[in-house]
């Protein structure tokens, strides 16, 4: 079979190489064997490398700039395409670049439609208009579907942050603790991605299991239990709507704690924001300094070692200002007319230099 | 009061009591049929609720029953995995039609909820295995939100799947959509209370807007029916404002009242329906009344028309006019009345013809008589004279030029008496017609007094006068009213011989006087009374009796009246009336 | 190996504990987990004091497997002891986890210490190397391992007594000395234009001497006495040899990974038969046909005249003919259809009445064939990625009758 090789990261790592490819949040020894089971099921329909085609990808996000962006998943593309058409907030097509490292892709562009949101991605995908998509955890774990689905590292941190009305660390430590992390994992995650209490996942750090995750309820209530009403009400913001029905099962878990937890009014941001960060960077040095900037938070002054690291990650989180909840990976439907390797790294960026689809039969 | 008057009173009266009896029966007949009909559709509405009810129960029970035969909830029973269905009681509920719907593992936790997506594995601890949830069918129970309780019609099945159980808890909202199903008529509307809360809430009431000025009132009627748990009736506000609700409890699974629902039905169509009916029976009252009248007064003048002839009639026979007959138009009572009054009328006249017959004979005996008697006075001395004369001429030739003297002076005498007598009596047959003129009867009667003055004083009589000065003229022929009041003057004189009072009295009258002339003497009997004005009749010793006879002769000429009144010792009082 | 203790006791013990146990970094990595682990036991002595038990757990997060935990275990309680102190999970003052974890860059050894209310946290590290042998599959049906690499292969000849590898970036001659190959020389390959993605060569052997195709490339040379080799830019044909008899030219697409279609068959007849993957010849009843791998995924049939006479699905794009005639016919040497991502497998069919029949259950391989070329006889080279290892496998497929 002519493809691009899909290498086991053990092996690569083994070589000196960074892996190229993408995979799930396991041991990456099992990774392998997991992927190759999880690939035995997929069809076996194509052929060698197709020159040719066009690969339809929808996305959520609507950049609206004026200009193609220099970061993010479409400046990934840039790797083995060019952009040739950009309409900011709808549309972009990147076509394959002759000069690319590697040789020119196979596919002849990518064509990206921006503003979808998920449902419309996975109609599309389903009626074969889209080839791939963005999956959220219910579509992962679709038993029956004839899709692949493309996961990568935990790179999403979903959490909470406090702004500055809420002052009393007790009650930021209260939700904290009220939390119920594992029924929230299995059920609305469907176990995708991993329970943490750390800002860095595990893949990139090394360190975030010394940040647990602990569930104690009775503790909370017992945080809560001298403090007046107004001082244990307060409102949860959600940024993404996606993201609803995870912060309304917050506010239940809160309830039980004593905390009285409301959508704030229309417009507002809440006192505590749900929020999901992204990792662009394996590094987990550069990876925490962006996840400051991106939560208003002050940059760590050191952190070249993982003692530094460490001590880093524990001094912003051990006021409980932010309280990590999830790490989730990117995780994609892709139709089976895609050939190739994932198409994603670990860290979820694109890599469509190598996919083919699949052509028409006669 | 006439009897046209009180007949068309009394037809009035009937008219206006019939309206008024009329327009209350229609009016209560309205409102009872108004009632009935309201009944009626409250009651309709009643059972449209029910039957809505029972067909959503019914709806749902089918429901979850289908949800829970479904081969997915037998899955979701065996699986060990059962959060990969969180998600599925949305779908289900969207698919069956529900608005809630719980997938409950055998244990207590919520594998999925449509209703409270997050609230899975949370523990439902009031779905105990002890109950035959399949056999309550659908009911009311209190469901938790995430934005507050809602009360909801809910049925229980379960699913199972080896040894393992699933309970499918799925149910529509009691809300505004399910009260949009009932279409109350105009006029009539629902409302729902959900008891929710320890207290009573204002806005656990649906809809609610249009409750604000009832608030208290829905609130005293709400508890009550959640106090006694029985349907009740009640009316609150007034006037059109009002409103008649019926309020039915609805139970929960374990007894308590859970909702009540309140059928309120305006009283405004009725209160304008019955201010229409007012206000039109007034129309129509005062319409018939001013008809009765009409017809009252037509019917009067038809009904009194003889009535009053007959009392014009009679009225005229009462004044003197015996003849009178009356016009009979008619052969009912009325008819026979006028001709029984024409029979008396015309028996009255012959009796009076035959009265007056006989009192003209017995007038003419009595003239003849009195004439006889007066004639007879100086008829014999005339006689007794003549032959005297005879006598004297036969026996004493020489004394018959003095008894010649004597005797002519006697037959001259006694011819006098006799030409008085028959004076008086041709002047009391020949009573001239009166003259009518202004008179000014205070004149006549100071006059008379002073005519009389050195005979009252002989007489011993003193006379009084008591002259209303309101007195006006009246038309009356001045000599003969005079003379009227010198007969009864002189009457007084000759009724107090011993001297007493006689006093002369003017009373002004409403179109007239009232002349009085009354004594201190000896007063009259009423036999005498009665006979007093009759011509002869005296009680004198002297004179003709005719006094009288020609006063009552010029009072009746001047259309007046006559009256005494007496009593023996008493003295007594004659009335003129003009 | 940098170790800083890191404090995280409450109130002015933190303070305290902070100044009393840091130590300012500065130490190497260590070498492997093993000197982390000593390191780690050495402070744990520190902190416990000599004689003093604590209880320890151990837990992996990482790739490594148990045995690379177990050597960390085993130094870290060897040197422990050494310090003078005992592991004992009978009531201990002291409690210690330690964590076998890692990043993309070094592997962590995390060591969690509790006594009291006092908890320490210390890191050691190390990088990842080539510390795991890959895994190789042994196992050899009709099927023989002849050479692996961690670069890409593009085909594997045996001029002579030597091998030739060709790569994309060089063309490598071993020899064989004590039992195994051993590189004697290597000759890197520069092409005119960037190479294609997916990039296919072929070497063609003739006694000592080879030539290899490589798209707007060709290159000639010798293994005798020495390598030898010279390359110029060229679009001529390549030479597909099916088996060691049947032979055909075809032009190959520049840029691509196809053959634009254009052949030339052995009597000298050109033809265009549409763009292609693979060629092979195959004998039915006494006659010559040739199975050319479309690139729109079937496998077409044309007799001796290249005029299409069938076709077959269901196959890969990678076939060799062979010089086997297990039965009527010769055999090829077919690939399943994948996308590359999965192992792959190859099977001998044979054709009658123009359509496949196949002769045997496919051989399983551990990864998918990047190249399949006849290396003549009976005999096809197949050149696989190690879905496990990473590595590219040449395998020497033969088919026996049985």
């Amino acid at each position: 079979m002519r493809h691009t090789p899909l290498r086991c990261p053990v092996a690569k790592s083994l070589a000196g190489r960074d892996p190229q490819t993408a995979f799930t949040d396991k041991p990456l020894a099992v990774r392998c064997a997991a992927l190759a089971v999880t690939l035995a099921f997929v069809s076996f329909s194509a052929t060698r490398p197709h020159y040719g085609g066009v690969l339809r990808v929808e996305m959520r996000e609507a950049i609206e700039s004026a200009e193609p962006p220099q970061t993010g998943s479409l400046a990934a593309l840039t790797a083995g395409f060019t952009i040739s058409q950009w309409e900011g907030g709808r549309r972009a097509i990147y076509s394959a670049d002759p000069a690319a490292a590697g040789g020119r892709p196979f596919l002849d562009s990518v064509e990206v439609q921006m503003g979808r949101p998920l449902h419309d991605q996975s109609i599309a995908l389903n009626l074969g208009k889209a080839d791939l998509v963005e999956f959220d955890a219910s579509d992962a774990q679709r038993a029956g579907s004839p899709h692949k689905v493309w996961s990568s590292s935990p790179v999403r941190v979903l959490l909470l942050l406090f702004g500055p009305r809420v002052e009393d660390t007790h009650v930021r430590e209260a939700l904290a603790l009220a939390v119920d992390r594992t029924s929230i994992h299995n059920v609305m995650l469907q176990r995708q991605g991993e329970i943490s209490g750390a800002l860095l996942p595990q893949w990139i750090s090394g360190e975030a299991f010394l940040f647990p995750a602990t569930t104690d309820v009775p503790k909370a209530r017992s945080m809560t239990a001298a403090l007046p009403p107004a001082a244990r009400t307060f409102t949860l913001g959600v940024a993404d709507p996606a993201n609803r029905r995870i912060a309304d099962r917050i506010a239940l878990n809160a309830r039980d704690a004593g905390l009285t937890i409301s959508p704030p009014p229309p417009g507002a941001p809440g006192d505590v924001r749900l929020l999901e960060v992204r990792i662009r960077s394996a590094d987990p040095a550069t990876a925490l300094a962006q996840l400051c900037s991106a939560l208003g938070l002050a940059a760590p002054p050191r952190m070249d070692s993982p003692e530094a690291l460490y001590a880093a990650e524990r001094a912003l989180l051990e006021n409980y200002r932010v309280i990590p909840l999830f790490h989730l990976p990117v995780v994609y439907g892709v139709n089976p007319r895609v050939k190739g390797a994932p198409g994603i790294t670990p860290l979820g960026e694109w890599r469509f230099e190598n996919l083919w689809v699949e052509a028409a039969r006669p | 009061m006439t009897f046209r008057i009180r007949l068309l009173l009394i037809f009035t009266m009937a008219v206006v009591a019939s309206v008024g009896v009329v327009e209350w029966s229609v009016s209560n007949k309205t409102r009872e049929q108004f009632e009935l009909l309201e009944a009626q559709r409250v009651d309709v509405l009643v059972r449209q609720f029910r039957s809505e009810y029972d067909r959503r129960k019914q709806e749902i029970v089918l429901a979850v029953k289908r949800i829970a035969d479904s081969r997915l909830a037998s899955d979701i029973a065996a699986s060990s995995q059962p959060e990969e269905y969180y998600q599925e009681a949305e779908r289900l509920a969207s698919t069956n039609g529900l608005d809630c719907l719980e997938l409950v593992a055998e244990d207590g936790s919520i594998v999925s909820s449509a209703e409270w997506p997050a609230r899975f594995s949370y523990k439902e601890e009031w779905l105990t295995p002890a109950k035959d949830w399949k056999a309550m069918g659908a009911f009311l129970k209190p469901e938790e939100l995430q934005d507050g309780f809602t009360l909801s019609l809910l049925a229980v099945d379960t699913a199972s799947a080896e040894d393992h159980k699933l309970y499918v808890v799925g149910g529509q909202q009691l809300n505004r959509d399910f009260l949009s199903t009932l279409v109350p008529p105009e006029g009539m509307r629902v409302l729902l209370y959900r008891n929710l809360d320890p207290f009573y809430s204002p806005s656990r009431l649906i809809p609610v807007s249009g409750t604000g000025q009832r608030s208290g009132e829905m609130q005293a009627l709400i508890e009550r029916v959640l106090h006694d748990k029985r349907p009740m009736i009640q009316t609150v506000g007034q006037g059109e404002d009002a409103e008649t609700f019926h309020v039915l409890p609805l139970p929960g699974y374990e007894g308590n009242v859970l909702g009540v629902l309140l059928i309120g039905s305006s009283r405004r169509d009725l209160v304008r329906l019955e201010a229409t009916v007012r206000r039109v029976g007034i129309l129509v009252a005062a319409g018939g009344i001013l008809l009765g009248l009409a017809l009252s007064w037509w019917a009067t003048i038809r009904v009194t028309r003889p009535v009053m002839r007959l009392a014009e009639s009679a009225a005229k026979v009462a004044a003197g006019n015996w003849g009178t007959t009356v016009e009979t138009t008619s052969s009912d009572e009325i008819g026979q009345l006028a001709h029984a009054f024409n029979r008396m009328t015309h028996e009255l006249v012959e009796q009076r013809d035959r009265l007056v017959q006989a009192e003209r004979v017995a007038a003419w005996r009595e003239l003849a008589r009195r004439l006889a008697h007066e004639l007879k006075n100086p008829l014999f001395p005339l006689q007794i004279t003549v032959e005297n004369m005879q006598r004297a001429r036969d026996n004493y030739p020489d004394q018959f030029d003095e008894v010649f003297r004597e005797s002519t002076q006697t037959l001259l005498a006694e011819l006098s008496n006799l030409k008085q007598i028959i004076g008086r009596f041709s002047d009391f047959a020949k009573m001239p017609a009166p003259e009518m003129q202004t008179v000014n009867c205070n004149e006549l009667a100071e006059a008379t007094l002073k005519l009389f003055e050195p005979q009252l004083a002989k007489s011993g009589v003193e006379a009084k006068s008591e002259l209303d000065p309101r007195l006006r003229a009246v038309q009356a022929d001045p000599e003969q009213l005079t003379r009227v009041l010198r007969n009864l003057v002189l009457n007084a004189i000759d009724a107090m011989p011993n001297g007493g009072t006689l006093t002369i009295r003017t009373v002004a009258l409403a179109g007239g006087v009232r002349l009085e002339v009354s004594d201190t003497g000896q007063g009259l009997t009423p036999e005498e009374c009665e006979r007093l004005f009759t011509p002869y009749y005296t009680t004198k010793t002297h004179g003709t009796g005719l006094g009288l006879a020609i006063v009552q002769s010029v009072v009746s000429d001047h259309k007046g009246r006559i009256a005494v009144e007496s009593q023996p010792g008493k003295g007594s009082t004659f009335r003129i009336e003009l | 190996m940098q170790c800083v203790i890191i404090a995280a006791v409450k109130g002015w013990h933190a303070v305290l504990s902070a100044l009393l146990f840091f130590i300012p970094g500065g130490a190497s990595a260590a070498d492997d987990g093993n000197g982390a682990a000593r390191e780690l036991a050495r402070k744990t002595a520190a902190f416990i004091g000599k004689g003093e038990p604590v209880s320890v757990a151990w837990n992996n997060l990482g790739s490594l497997g148990s045995a690379a935990l177990l050597d960390a275990r085993n130094a870290f309680e060897a040197a422990l002891k050494e310090a003078g102190c005992r592991i004992s999970d009978v009531a201990p003052l002291t409690e210690a986890r330690v964590t076998l974890s890692e990043n993309r860059a070094q592997f962590l050894l995390v060591e969690e210490i509790r006594r009291g209310d006092e908890r320490q946290v210390w890191f050691a590290s190390w990088r990842r190397g080539e510390t795991i042998p890959a895994s190789s599959s042994g196992v050899v049906l009709e099927k023989k391992m002849v050479w692996e690499q961690d670069e890409a292969m593009l085909d594997v000849a045996f001029p002579g007594d030597s091998m030739v590898v060709l790569s994309p970036s060089k063309v490598t001659l071993y020899q064989r000395g004590s039992g195994s190959w051993s590189a004697a020389a290597s000759v890197p390959l520069s092409s005119p234009r960037p190479w294609p993605r997916d990039l296919r060569g072929h070497i063609r052997v003739n006694a000592a001497n080879f030539q290899t195709y490589l798209p707007g490339l060709a290159c000639s040379g010798g293994v005798d006495p020495a390598l030898s080799f010279e390359c110029k830019a060229s679009d001529e044909p390549w030479v597909l040899e099916s088996g060691s008899r049947a032979m055909l030219l075809g032009y190959y697409a520049a840029g691509r990974n196809y053959f634009d279609g254009r052949v030339i068959s052995q009597a000298g007849a050109k033809k265009n038969v549409g763009p292609f993957y693979a060629a092979a010849s195959v004998q039915e009843q006494g006659q010559s046909l040739w199975l050319l791998t479309l690139v729109d995924g079937r496998t077409q049939i044309f007799d001796a005249s290249f005029e299409p006479a069938g076709s077959v699905a269901s196959w890969g794009s990678d076939i060799a003919g062979t010089d086997a005639h297990c039965g009527n016919g010769s055999q090829v040497l077919a690939t399943r259809p994948g996308d590359g991502t999965s192992t792959d497998a190859v099977q001998a069919f044979s054709i009658v009445n123009r359509s496949a029949t196949p002769l045997s259950t496919p051989l399983e391989l551990p990864g998918p064939v990047t190249a399949l070329w006849p290396s003549g006889g009976s005999a096809v080279l197949a050149i696989v990625h190690n879905l496990a290892t990473g590595r590219y496998e040449a395998y020497a497929i033969t088919v026996s009758c049985g």
